[in-house]
């Protein structure tokens, strides 16, 4: 019966505290809690820095089918480069851990790339067994550093295990319906197909407070009794990728402050910069040529000519996110928007391409009346906004570029009453949300807002937009595919060859794989510049231009 | 005196105008009329607030509830805690005034008398008292906030719409006692706190629930246990989804999504809809009672059958009904067709849906999501209605009835005898739960 159940859950055994303290260190070590000391060259640091993230770049990059991309990992953590990654957990590779974290997580255009990157070579880790999460004591540090702090104060402990048979009917039930997918592969993978037998397969359970396991509850997958929550120890994995998330999203804050206030601060700092810098920069030029390869655009290359200026506003007006469009929409409803919006889209439309003089020019002709609706004279404008547009531009106060606004960075703006800027699949009512996708985006399918809001309820306002997105670029695609097939008949017919072919060869596949692969929208001119290059595709737009860039 | 916060907006600085919202005079018109002739033409509005906030106004125990447990570290939450007011701005209009903030419940009445609010509103505790936010240089970040929820009837109508005859007559009550026009729906609202009761005690583990009644429609849930004010934002999102029943299209989404494996979702409900389901069933029946004619409504009929997800469940549901609703009793006729579907082994969870769809409580996730956001505190007066926000205990919720035991501003200080009992009762109440809450040993 024993060794029944040790099969059944997968050799899953945390049913008690191991002692083993070496055991428990080495997870600690594993999941980058704690940093060991030691010395290596600034040389050496740099060189395991720029191999990790090679490997996260390959790791986040492929399109390939997960089983392939991890073929494709095993074959780079094989090669003599990478060989330090193997060691683990081990100095060098928690050290290329800590440098990126330095480098890329508190740089804001990479830190949620970077996040994501490092939870998928945990998951590949824990996939590939490199890391075996055997003892309780592991994960309960690991839920220690994302528990606030007041459960940590609890009487109870944060984590515990509980044998299966002592798990009440009601925790099968969930299991059976909408907690079914967190146990799902794994059953499949220990070779049980049905539910029925759960009670008697002798799974183990943890008991946690439904606060560290938020992403279950949300969606109901979980039973709670009394601020607890029973999840199954089949969905460890899982629970441990979500917790180190977490834990990242904290540490990237800390590691700065910390780097900030280190012993010798200065001189650690003189020394280090470089390293950070370039490694930054790595990554902005690996960012760079992946969206070139693969047709995506963003709005801070603008690689194919592309660039917005006001007397295109109109007809580029379909093409832009939905934020951006319900900004517009009330600027011209009540010529006026408050600072937060103004700065949303004023730094949208300036990465777009507005130059200088079209951004005074547009918020001149948009901005009628004041926040107290009074009409705006020439000097108030002068006074009141045109410095801020200038500032924008970098041309007063600090004379800093400022950089459009990511999505997080707008997720994080929550607009107070009567202001309209911030992301309105995070802000919006669903009913008001679904207006807006129809009319302004012109979305109808019912599946596709069914996605849409469905994403927006469940708190994930950047995949929702990314529906929009992909809902936008099939239309346009599908109209694409049909003119060619048109064309294509109409030139056999006429007995020539197909113009358009160049084009698919530039774009086509590279654009459809790009479609498929979008998961998440990152920033508002990503989204705008991906539909103006769509836009571009279709046939009966100059497409000269847009073949330039790609030709170079 | 205290420095009014509207003194202190600048001319410019327009991002600091939201503190100061004017309302257009006509916006209010049906609440002045409201109040006006409810209003003895002896006292005028501001004496009446006057007398409510100098006689009546549970300031001290407000205050004793908000500061936090006495004698506990993290000095005194009190004066970090953000108030706002909508008062009289002396033209006619409304004026809104945010972050307000204070030491005590002197400071607290005295501010109240000065402004006479037509309501007020409760704000979080943030990292640093409100009134001290532009002598920081970051921006006030809420630490913590009770848990909050927000039953409102307005989203309710088109089920209570349901099977009744004359809703014509439904809105003439309303226009002469919106309180009355509530007590007709108040079946949905003992539905909600009895469901959301279970729900936060059983599975959040929550023990210091307040149930305030809204002023007009609806009612709201404070929760005060430490564990919830600290909630994050995120933390709060995830409780109101949890809480939250999205019907039919949600659950087929569901299943569709998890396209992987082909199993329907409905099959198995979630243990805690379970229990709402049974806990809905006796209100079910009062519900069918008070539509007696509602299978004899082809629309409604329809309505309510397509909250069912399952094909099979609906056609063997619909075609009892139709058959046997001359007959019985509406209520009589739903019991009956449940014992038919468990009689045939047809799946009775998929009924269940019905009840859930119908009675499920519907809350404003809006409201719970924010620590932010601002919430109409206890003892607030609701500025249309008239009436005093009181709390009622949940255990007697299917007892209480706004019309009933809701005491109105100017009855109450012009000495009517009821008015003032019932504030007494709901006074007790307050403080009860308030010594319940800092009890020593807990």
């Amino acid at each position: 019966m024993a060794l029944h159940s040790r099969r059944a859950s997968g050799g899953l055994v945390f049913l008690q505290s191991t002692g083993d303290a070496g055991a428990a260190n080495a997870t600690e070590h594993a999941l980058y809690l704690t940093c060991s000391a030691g010395s290596c060259t600034l040389r050496e640091l740099l060189g395991w820095g720029l191999q990790r993230l090679a490997l996260l770049q390959e790791l986040s990059d492929s399109e390939l089918e997960p089983a392939e991309a991890e073929a494709q990992i095993e074959r780079m953590l094989r090669s003599p480069a990478y060989r330090f990654l193997q060691e683990y957990p081990g100095k060098a590779d928690a050290w290329s851990h800590f440098i990126l974290r330095l480098a890329l997580g508190s740089f804001e255009f990479a830190r949620d790339w970077w996040i994501q990157a490092e939870r998928q070579l945990l998951r590949f880790r824990l996939r590939r067994r490199a890391l075996s999460l055997r003892s309780i004591d592991s994960l309960v540090a690991l839920a220690e550093q994302v528990a606030p702090p007041e459960l940590r104060a609890a009487p109870r402990p944060l984590l515990e295990a509980v044998p299966g048979e002592k798990a009440p009917k009601e925790v099968y039930d969930t299991l059976r319906g909408d907690g079914y997918p967190l146990i799902h592969e794994q059953l499949k993978n220990l070779g049980h197909t049905g539910t029925g037998n759960l009670e008697n397969m002798g799974l183990p359970m943890f008991r946690v407070p439904f606060e560290l396991v938020l992403q279950w509850v949300r969606h109901r997958q979980l039973w709670l009794q009394a601020g607890y929550a029973w999840v199954p120890a089949l969905a460890v994995n899982e629970l441990v990728l979500g917790w180190y998330e977490i834990f990242l999203r904290r540490g990237t804050a800390t590691a700065e402050q910390h780097f900030a206030v280190a012993p010798k601060a200065t001189r650690l700092r003189e020394r280090l910069t470089p390293i950070l810098l370039y490694l930054r920069e790595q990554h902005s030029a690996w960012k760079r040529t992946r969206i070139r390869g693969t047709g995506r655009l963003h709005g801070i290359d603008r690689p194919l000519g592309t660039e917005l200026h006001l007397t295109e506003l109109d007809t580029a007006i379909p093409d832009m996110p939905l934020c951006m469009r319900l900004l517009l929409e009330r600027l011209r409803q009540c010529g006026h928007l408050r600072h937060g919006g103004r700065l949303q889209l004023g730094l949208f439309l300036k990465e777009a391409g507005f130059t200088l003089s079209d951004s005074l020019q547009f918020w001149r002709d948009a901005l009628r009346v004041n926040s107290n609706g009074r009409p705006i004279a020439n000097h108030e404008f002068e006074r009141e906004y045109a410095y801020g547009i200038r500032y924008n531009y970098g041309l007063e106060g600090k004379r800093k570029n400022c950089p459009a606004f990511s999505c997080a960075r707008i997720l994080d703006m929550r607009p107070g009453a009567g202001e309209h800027h911030g992301c309105p699949f995070q802000e919006l009512a669903q009913p008001a949300l679904e207006q807006a996708v129809r009319t302004h985006l012109r979305i109808t399918d019912p599946m596709d807002i069914e996605e849409i809001t469905r994403y927006a309820a469940a708190g994930q306002p950047q995949r929702a937009c990314a529906g929009c997105l992909r809902s936008g670029l099939q239309h346009r695609g599908n109209r694409f595919e049909e003119e060619e097939e048109q064309q294509q008949q109409q030139q056999h017919e006429a007995g020539t060859a197909a113009p358009s072919e160049t084009l698919t060869r530039v774009y086509g596949d590279s654009q459809r794989l790009s479609i498929a692969s979008l998961r998440l929208v990152e920033h508002p001119n990503e989204y705008f510049a991906q539909m103006r290059l769509a836009r571009h595709m279709e046939p009966g737009t100059p497409q000269s231009t847009a073949l330039d860039g790609v030709a170079h | 005196m205290r420095k009014r916060v509207i003194a202190e907006t600048a001319p410019g600085e327009e991002e600091l105008a939201d503190q100061v919202i004017r309302i257009k005079a006509n916006d209010v018109d049906s609440g002045l009329a409201a109040l006006k002739s409810c209003a003895l033409p002896a006292l005028s509005r501001a004496e009446s607030l006057q007398r409510y906030y100098a006689e009546w106004f549970p300031a001290t125990v407000l205050a004793q509830w908000l500061a936090g447990r006495p004698g506990a570290e993290g000095e005194d939450l009190l004066s970090r805690r953000e108030f706002s007011c909508e008062a009289d701005d002396g033209s006619g209009g409304e004026k809104r005034i945010r972050y307000l903030a204070y030491q005590d419940a002197a400071g607290l009445r005295a501010e109240f008398l000065r402004l006479l609010p037509l309501r007020y509103d409760i704000g979080p505790v943030y990292d640093a008292s409100p009134r001290d936010r532009y002598r920081r240089i970051n921006k006030l970040e809420p630490v913590e906030r009770e848990l909050v929820f927000d039953v409102d009837l307005d989203v309710y109508e088109s089920v209570s719409a349901l099977g009744q005859s004359e809703p014509a007559g439904a809105a003439a009550n309303f226009a002469d006692d919106p309180l009355r026009a509530c007590a007709d729906n108040w079946l949905f609202v003992e539905a909600a706190v009895t469901v959301m009761e279970q729900a936060l005690r059983e599975d959040f583990g929550y023990e210091h629930v307040l149930w305030v009644f809204s002023g007009r429609r609806g009612v709201h849930a404070w929760v005060c246990d430490t564990r919830a004010r600290q909630l994050t934002d995120e933390a709060r999102a995830a409780i109101v989804e949890y809480l939250q029943y999205r019907g039919i299209s949600a659950v087929s989404n569901r299943s569709s999504l998890s396209s992987t494996f082909n199993r329907t979702a409905t099959t198995f409900l979630h243990p805690a809809l379970r229990r709402a389901a049974t806990i809905l069933l006796p209100f079910m029946d009062r519900f069918l009672e008070e539509r007696p004619s509602i299978w004899a409504d082809e629309g409604a009929m329809d309505t309510v059958l397509g909250m069912c997800p399952d094909a099979q469940v609906r056609e063997t549901l619909r075609r009892f009904i139709q058959r046997s609703h001359t007959r019985e009793s509406a209520a009589a006729v739903w019991r009956l067709a449940l014992e038919q579907l468990d009689s045939k082994r047809l799946d009775t969870d998929a009924a269940m849906h019905i009840v859930l769809g119908l009675l499920y409580p519907r809350l404003d996730v809006n409201v719970t999501r924010q620590r932010n956001h601002l919430l109409k505190g206890p003892f607030s007066i609701h500025p249309k209605t008239n009436a005093i926000c009181v709390p009622f205990r949940a255990d007697q919720v299917s007892k209480f009835r706004p019309e009933r035991d809701v005491p109105r501003l100017v009855p109450l200080v012009t000495g009517d005898a009821k008015a003032q009992k019932q504030l007494r009762a709901a006074l007790d109440i307050m403080e009860a739960f308030v010594t319940e809450l800092y009890r020593a040993d807990t």
